[in-house]
């Protein structure tokens, strides 16, 4: 009994201090992205590894969610013979919900595993002292331009997303529903608001930022050579999983219940 | 040097097409109602039957505007509590202040929408915080009770009718007897009968018309 409320407490404790690290993290990076000298390319390197080289993957996986929604929501709306409500529904479940989340957590899997991954070894190879030795921040150095990769990346990202699944549906449903075309278009920009938009920008922008801190932050306290890379990589893609999925049902919440 | 500048352009190129994007979204996403101009005015119904904020509202059938704002107040002329509708419209919307305004029901989940359909004198425009007077929507409720009464009235008509038709299926008076009883029609029958040896008789011996056979007197011996 006293072994399980120390264990529950320890557990409590080390949630605890992780907020505390993230949050540590965060402000001296935002202190030193504002120390010159500013390293261009550096941040254009990420942003190339980040945003372009994922769009492949998460333009298939985009347009693949826009064909199961329309399908799906045909089960249910062919019932009601309602077909044209598809586009409605397609079109805000993207928007709002889908777009931003799925490309988070594609993004969080390939790119935050990634960086991890690259920071860990870079850790435990003593490269990482190293900088610091040299008087180099590895904060500046290393931190900096993923953060502002990932944090700038995953809007655009996502409006690609939003545009491929939307246009996955559209194919499911002209080509294959009978619903006209121009039908289509005029009830999907007729159901969205400029809102709906706008809230799931704001929320990638913040998963942007989580994807950024929590690899960053497990890279830079990697102990334990390859087998601690490993971990590190594993906790690190999980953690930013499920704090995206509990900042989206907070951001949803909110934006439901203060801002309707 | 080249392939640094290669880079930027690429991620420049990414960039710019998810901002054509964005511009793409709000450019079709119309909901710009800060830039529109148009003009609000108020409509005073009795009941609103579940009308919500933002509803259309359709001029002849064409969205030109929204509700703005609900609410409600007691009426002392009337003794009345009455919903006051805030209205926005398009500024290129002419209404005359004729017009009928009443709440219809839309589409497969019943939404509601202001109908107004305009009236004949032009010359008097509705104006920026006029009030007008709506048709109050009939009450589904009413509407049900009014369907009740009719069934019944009808159940009762059937059922007078039915009575009816059962005595006549039995052969019971006059009509029973008409469709049912067979000597009517025997008797007619015999007289068609009769009738036809006798045009037969007359086109054959047309002159009995004419003459009437003289009967030779008896003589009485």
């Amino acid at each position: 009994m006293i072994n399980l409320i120390r264990g529950v407490g320890a557990k409590i404790v080390y949630y605890i201090d992780y907020v505390g690290a993230i949050g540590k993290l965060f402000f001296r990076t935002l202190y030193w992205m504002c120390i010159p000298p500013f390293k261009r390319e550096r941040i254009f390197l990420q942003a190339r590894v980040i945003g372009i080289d994922s769009l492949p993957i998460v333009s298939l996986v985009a347009f693949f969610i826009g064909v199961i929604l329309a399908l799906q929501t045909a089960y249910q709306m062919q019932k009601l013979s309602s077909e044209i409500y598809i586009a409605n529904i397609v079109a805000l479940s993207i928007v709002r919900e889908l777009g931003p989340v799925i490309t988070s957590l594609i993004v969080a899997g390939r790119c935050g595993a990634a960086v991890t991954a690259e920071l860990g070894t870079m850790k435990v190879t003593e490269q990482i002292d190293a900088l610091e030795t040299m008087a180099t921040s590895p904060v500046k150095y290393l931190v900096v331009p993923r953060f502002l990769a990932f944090t700038f990346m995953l809007p655009v990202l996502t409006l690609y997303a939003n545009i491929i699944g939307i246009l996955g549906g559209y194919l499911i449903c002209v080509y294959r529903l009978g619903i006209r075309s121009n039908m289509y278009l005029n009830m999907t920009f007729d159901s969205l608001k400029i809102k709906d938009l706008a809230t799931g920008l704001i929320k990638t922008l913040v998963f942007g930022i989580l994807i950024a801190m929590v690899g960053c932050l497990e890279g830079m306290r990697t102990e334990g050579g390859a087998e601690g890379v490993g971990k590190a990589t594993t906790i690190s893609v999980v953690t930013s999983f499920i704090l995206i999925i509990a900042a989206d049902c907070v951001f949803t919440a909110i934006f439901y219940f203060i801002f309707p | 040097m080249i392939k640094k500048s290669r880079l930027e352009l690429a991620v420049g190129i990414f960039i710019i097409t998810g901002l054509a994007i964005l511009v793409l979204f709000v450019f079709f996403i119309r909901d710009f109602q800060i830039i529109k101009r148009g003009y609000k005015f108020n409509v005073v119904f009795g009941f609103a039957n579940g009308l919500k904020i933002g509803a259309p509202a359709r001029l002849a059938g064409v969205d030109v505007g929204e509700v703005k704002s609900l609410d409600i107040f007691y009426d002392p002329d009337s003794q009345k509590t009455k919903v006051r509708i805030k209205i926005w419209v398009n500024e290129d919307a002419q209404i005359p202040a004729d017009s009928r305004v009443w709440i219809n029901t839309l589409g497969l989940l019943g939404e509601k929408y202001l109908e107004v359909i305009p009236g004949e004198n032009y010359s008097v425009l509705v104006k920026e915080n006029d009030t007008m007077l709506g048709q109050d929507p009939v009450a589904m409720e009413e509407i049900t009770e009014e369907t009740k009464k009719l069934v019944l009235k009808i159940e009762d008509a059937v059922t007078g009718l039915n009575e009816v038709l059962s005595q006549v299926k039995t052969g019971m008076g006059t009509l029973g007897k008409l469709v049912y009883d067979e000597t009517i029609y025997q008797n007619v029958e015999g007289v068609t009968k009769d009738l036809k040896a006798l045009t037969e008789d007359l086109k054959s011996h047309p002159w009995k018309l004419l003459f009437k056979p003289k009967e030779k007197p008896v003589r009485q011996k």
